[in-house]
């Protein structure tokens, strides 16, 4: 910063004061923007800091107790334990298995036949609806015991599994869920193959290289970016689930499917235990901080920008 | 030339923004007051119109029918007081305290507001409710109410901050359907468990599966504490967890014993009609048909079920051992806030809805069996069949000598969501009945301690 304020001294006093103008100018248009930023997210952020410090029943006023709420999170909180190994194993099998997936139907949609357009229409379109609660309440409908999935399996002869509310598959109907909300990702994919240059194929099958070769030697390294990108998102994005978890099972049987951002709402708008929430709230930031870090450190080995 | 072009361009380009960024403030700071004040209803604009009106914020819960009711009563009142003007804040029981404390949080209260049993003695030991003593005689007459309910549930600390609205008692709903297609008689008014499970045996002879007689309530608390009333023991013991650890084993094993013989609904049939009486078709195992002795619930959700299963839903109590398990409860109070400025008028608009006929005339039994004797009488010749039998049945618990519920200390609430996550964890057979009554006493107890340590 210092060098390059004496270099602009150096060449002109007047590039310096059209620069700051220019800034000035910036700050004015992003104003509503920043001004967003600052009042709904920055202010409310340092206040729930401070308010994690304290013992906020949302009725009384908050007293501070320093670390306390943390202390009792980590040495005597069961359910902090049991929510954060749940959302841990949700993170872990869906982000994983929606990218696969999404991966899969974005080569399947990359394909030029006719009317390809409307097929990847058809193919996006739940995602534009995916987080709500609607699907969410189909979804429990169709897992349920009477719901369209036993039915089809007791016509093939299986017995029905009461798929939400046994601890032994009601997570795994939420990761269910997660993959088939898989559009976004595969639409980002989409955009990533095509920029794929296909000369490369050619050459690759000119030289005698397999498809499978041909999607692990061009497609998946040059793909790599829109990995990152995706893994990143779907992470964050994985570790905040909530509107699933609460419309389809409540978090339940036994909180199999209690995720943490369940457990943060039940603290914070069941229990108005506000200041223990917020200090939970601020133990996800700093988990998904670490992850998002993480991604990013490791990145550099996997992933290849053409340049 | 054009440099000077482009300076004024810039300048109004300034202007436009910063009127931009103004009217947008200004959008921002209208619509959080227009949204505080008032809750979606009627505008404000009658505010400004005439200083000398007093603005009342009320505020109550309930469904589409009872917001009408209650519309119509708050008309009656400001005709019969036109220099205070109720502006209405309504939502469903869900929404209702999340709002409710927010406002609270952020001292803006509604003056008169519904309030539970469940949340009076937190609301007034946090001191947010208003002691109506001062207006007892003046602007509130209680004499027409039941006054062991105005000293016992509606006075906390000395304050008299809940004024009981209607009665209500907990019950067991039974499906006679089933009863009626298996040739059964149903079971007796005044039953014990092992009566109810004999039954649940009777039935599923007849039946087969599929049907269950009676629908596993073990992770419920309150049913947890009828029991216990019954056999003369009591859940809580000042901020703390009271009850004898034989009794609640004896609870664990009655229902372990139950789910093993088929006599009780296994656990992720239990699990998908969690919460209790929340009257949704789709999941409630009674409407479903899917259970013939489901509860306990309370004498005030009979008409919702009524409507749907017409005579083929009945109440029982809820069963005895040395005494009955079934509690009298007032089922809402109205209540005002501490910091209200208009505590009196407050006071009035109580008085309007708990004492008036023109209110009861409204109002009529939308909010239970009203409180008011007076108001009882005036009501009886419009009383329907369904009334009828929800009187009959209060009447009837009344008669058995019950217990008056036990709102518990500050942080009950949490403490009821524990209940039904360890004794789930029974249910799916995932814990022992020695873990299950260890852990419950254990982190039950750490949850009173801290909301209780002032």
């Amino acid at each position: 910063m210092k060098a390059r304020s004496t270099k602009g001294n150096q060449s002109s006093s007047g590039f310096k004061l059209s620069s700051i103008k220019e800034g000035y100018w910036g700050y004015i248009f992003i104003s509503p923007w920043l001004i967003g930023l600052l009042v709904l997210t920055l202010w409310p952020m340092l206040q729930s800091l401070y308010l994690s410090l304290t013992q906020f029943h949302l009725l009384e006023s908050p007293s501070f107790i320093g670390l306390g709420n943390y202390e009792e999170i980590f040495n005597s909180d069961k359910t902090f334990a049991q929510s954060l190994r749940v959302t841990f194993i949700y993170v872990l099998f869906s982000v994983p298995l929606k990218l696969a997936f999404a991966l899969l139907v974005a080569m399947l949609l990359y394909q030029s036949i006719r009317g390809m357009s409307l097929f990847r229409a058809i193919f996006y379109l739940p995602s534009l609806i995916g987080g709500s609660v609607a699907i969410a309440a189909i979804w429990r409908n169709l897992f349920g015991l009477d719901g369209m999935i036993n039915k089809t399996l007791s016509l093939i002869g299986f017995t029905p599994v009461d798929w939400i509310n046994m601890p032994s598959t009601s997570l795994s109907t939420l990761i269910a869920l997660s993959v088939w909300q898989f559009g976004s990702a595969m639409v980002i994919f989409l955009a990533g193959l095509k920029q794929i240059p296909k000369d490369l194929y050619e050459a690759a099958s000119v030289d005698g290289a397999g498809k499978l070769r041909i999607f692990f030697k061009i497609t998946l390294p040059l793909l790599t970016p829109m990995i990152l990108f995706n893994l990143i998102m779907q992470t964050i994005n994985s570790f905040q689930m909530f509107t699933q978890a609460f419309v389809v099972t409540k978090g339940g049987p036994i909180h199999s499917t209690f995720v943490y951002a369940l457990y943060l709402y039940e603290k914070a708008f069941v229990f108005f235990d506000m200041g223990y929430a917020s200090a939970l709230a601020w133990i996800l930031l700093i988990i998904i901080a670490v992850f998002t870090a993480v991604l990013f450190a490791t990145s550099k080995r996997w992933v290849h920008y053409e340049n | 030339m054009s440099k000077r072009k482009s300076s004024s361009i810039k300048h109004l380009l300034t202007i436009v923004t910063v009127m931009l960024v103004i009217a947008m403030l200004a959008g921002c700071g209208g619509n959080a007051k227009g949204e505080s004040n008032n809750g979606g209803a009627n505008g404000s604009g009658t505010v400004d119109s005439s200083s000398d009106q007093i603005q009342l914020r009320f505020a109550w819960w309930g469904s589409q029918g009872r917001h009408d009711r209650t519309l119509k009563a708050i008309e009656l009142f400001e005709k019969k007081y036109p220099h205070i003007k109720v502006v209405p804040e309504y939502s469903s029981w869900d929404g209702y305290w999340e709002r409710l404390s927010t406002q609270v949080a952020a001292k803006n209260a509604p003056d008169v507001m519904q309030m539970s049993i469940l949340y009076i003695k937190e609301y007034s030991e946090r001191n947010v409710l208003g002691d109506m003593n001062p207006y007892v005689g003046n602007q509130l007459g209680i004499e027409q109410l039941n006054a062991d309910v105005v000293a016992n549930q509606g006075t906390v600390d000395g304050k008299l901050t809940g004024i009981p609205a209607a009665d209500n008692a907990s019950v067991m709903l039974i499906n006679k359907e089933i009863f009626k297609q298996a040739g059964i008689e149903p079971p007796a008014i005044d039953s014990t468990w092992e009566e109810l499970f004999a039954k649940s045996s009777e039935l599923k002879a007849a039946l087969g599966d599929g049907v269950y007689g009676v629908f596993d309530a073990s992770s419920s608390l309150e049913a947890f504490m009828y029991y216990l009333f019954s056999k003369g023991d009591s859940l809580y013991t000042g901020n703390e967890l009271g009850y004898s650890d034989d009794n609640f084993r004896a609870w664990l094993e009655m229902w372990e014993q139950a789910r093993n013989e088929g006599l009780a609904t296994p656990a992720n049939v239990t699990a998908a009609a969690l919460p209790l009486s929340n009257a949704d078709p789709n999941k409630d195992a009674l409407l479903k048909g899917q259970v013939a002795v489901y509860g306990p619930t309370w004498v005030a959700v009979f008409p919702a079920y009524e409507s749907l299963m017409t005579e083929n839903v009945d109440m029982i109590a809820y069963p005895y051992a040395e005494q009955t398990g079934s509690v009298l409860q007032t089922a809402m109070f109205f209540s005002t806030a501490a910091q209200s400025k208009h505590p009196e008028e407050a006071a009035l608009l109580i008085d309007f809805l708990v004492n008036s006929e023109e209110a009861a005339d409204v109002l009529e039994t939308e909010r239970g069996l009203p409180e008011n004797k007076s108001i009882r009488s005036y009501l009886e010749p419009k009383y329907t069949e369904r009334d009828k039998r929800m009187i009959a049945m209060l009447e009837h618990v009344s008669s058995i000598k019950p217990s008056m519920y036990d709102a518990g200390p500050k942080g009950a609430g949490e403490v009821t969501s524990l209940f039904e996550q360890v004794v789930q964890k029974h249910q799916f057979g995932v814990a022992t009945i020695d873990e299950v009554i260890a852990e419950f006493r254990t982190e039950g107890n750490k949850i009173f301690a801290k909301n209780n340590n002032e």
